[in-house]
């Protein structure tokens, strides 16, 4: 799907004028459920994959991932239904994917990121020198890395 | 050296857990709000083409495409396995919107023939489509087994939705 979108987005898109591949994702990527492996682990790879795309395709892409949270949709598997933890309004999710699509220049500081629809889009615009800055809201592996920890 | 992250018991969490453990603002929401609404101008996507795909029903039906709507979108795409469930989606994005046109496709995202097809049609339409979301997924958890007593074949549908998968089977977030 996002090869054909691209294929037809890369001869017209330009730095003033992008093309946006918003992409579905889950809290159950950053968390550890057993119960739910295969379907965290593909969530977990449609993070990656915005990360990557956003980094393929810097100057005509903006590429978010979002989490939209607890939703009453046939999906939403009856295991966690009977906990009844709250849920969001399908509606929260469509603004903000209206909101990131509306104006590319003004979501770009969130491209190969994720977010949770929940989380309020002024506060996020708010902080976005910190979060380009410490490239947060990304998925990394947890740990000091390079040889120069070892130097005498 | 801590250990592997233990499963927290869900039925001792708060219901508002899900959302305040994964918190980063200060301030949530569970609903639409001012700044996000589709009807503000600063969120209009006048002139723009968009496709959303599992828009027969859940998040993308009830969510986006009506979002897109309000958001006054020159044309939205809807994209389902089954096309018959997306007549009941048009007539409801034509009564928010009366203006944007809506192309309604039937097609398996996770055939590449049919995508591609489906994407051939949808150019000839609109040779610039500005956004594209990915909202077509499956959960096929087996919520009941352990790990060690999963059927692989049902573990491997699970990534049917993300589009690095496009080779599997979907259906409708």
């Amino acid at each position: 799907m996002a090869q054909q979108f691209l294929r037809a987005a890369l001869p017209w898109a330009s730095s003033t004028d992008k093309a946006t591949i918003i992409s579905l994702t889950s809290s159950t990527a950053w968390g550890v459920w057993p119960f739910l492996a295969a379907y965290s682990m593909s969530k977990a790879a449609s993070i990656q994959y915005t990360a990557l795309l956003a980094a393929a395709y810097p100057e005509t892409l903006v590429a978010i991932a979002i989490n939209p949270g607890i939703n009453d949709t046939e999906m939403y598997p009856a295991v966690l239904k009977a906990v009844g933890f709250n849920m969001n309004s399908p509606e929260l999710t469509g603004g903000v994917t209206a909101w990131l699509a509306a104006d590319p220049a003004r979501s770009q500081f969130l491209t190969g990121r994720v977010l949770t629809t929940e989380w309020d889009v002024e506060e996020l615009v708010a902080r976005k020198e910190e979060i380009v800055s410490k490239n947060l809201l990304t998925m990394q592996l947890n740990a000091t890395l390079g040889s120069e920890q070892f130097a005498d | 050296m801590s250990t592997a992250p233990a499963t927290p018991d869900l039925n001792s969490l708060p219901k508002g857990w899900v959302v305040t453990s994964s918190q980063f603002t200060r301030q949530v929401h569970n609903d639409l709000y001012l700044v996000i609404d589709p009807t503000n101008l600063e969120n209009s996507l006048k002139g723009k083409t968009v496709v959303v795909t599992g828009a027969s029903r859940g998040i993308g039906a009830k969510g986006i495409a009506p979002a897109f709507a309000r958001a006054g979108a020159k044309a939205i795409v809807l994209i389902a396995t089954n096309a018959a469930k997306l007549a009941a989606v048009e007539e409801e994005l034509k009564r928010i919107n009366q203006d944007v046109e809506i192309l309604a496709l039937g097609a398996d995202i996770s055939s590449a023939e049919q995508v591609a097809k489906a994407w051939s049609e949808i150019n000839a339409k609109y040779p610039k489509v500005h956004v594209l979301v990915n909202n077509a997924g499956v959960d096929r958890s087996q919520v009941d087994k352990a790990v060690h007593e999963q059927d692989p074949d049902v573990f491997f549908k699970n990534f049917v939705s993300d589009p690095q998968h496009p080779y599997q089977r979907t259906e409708d977030r």
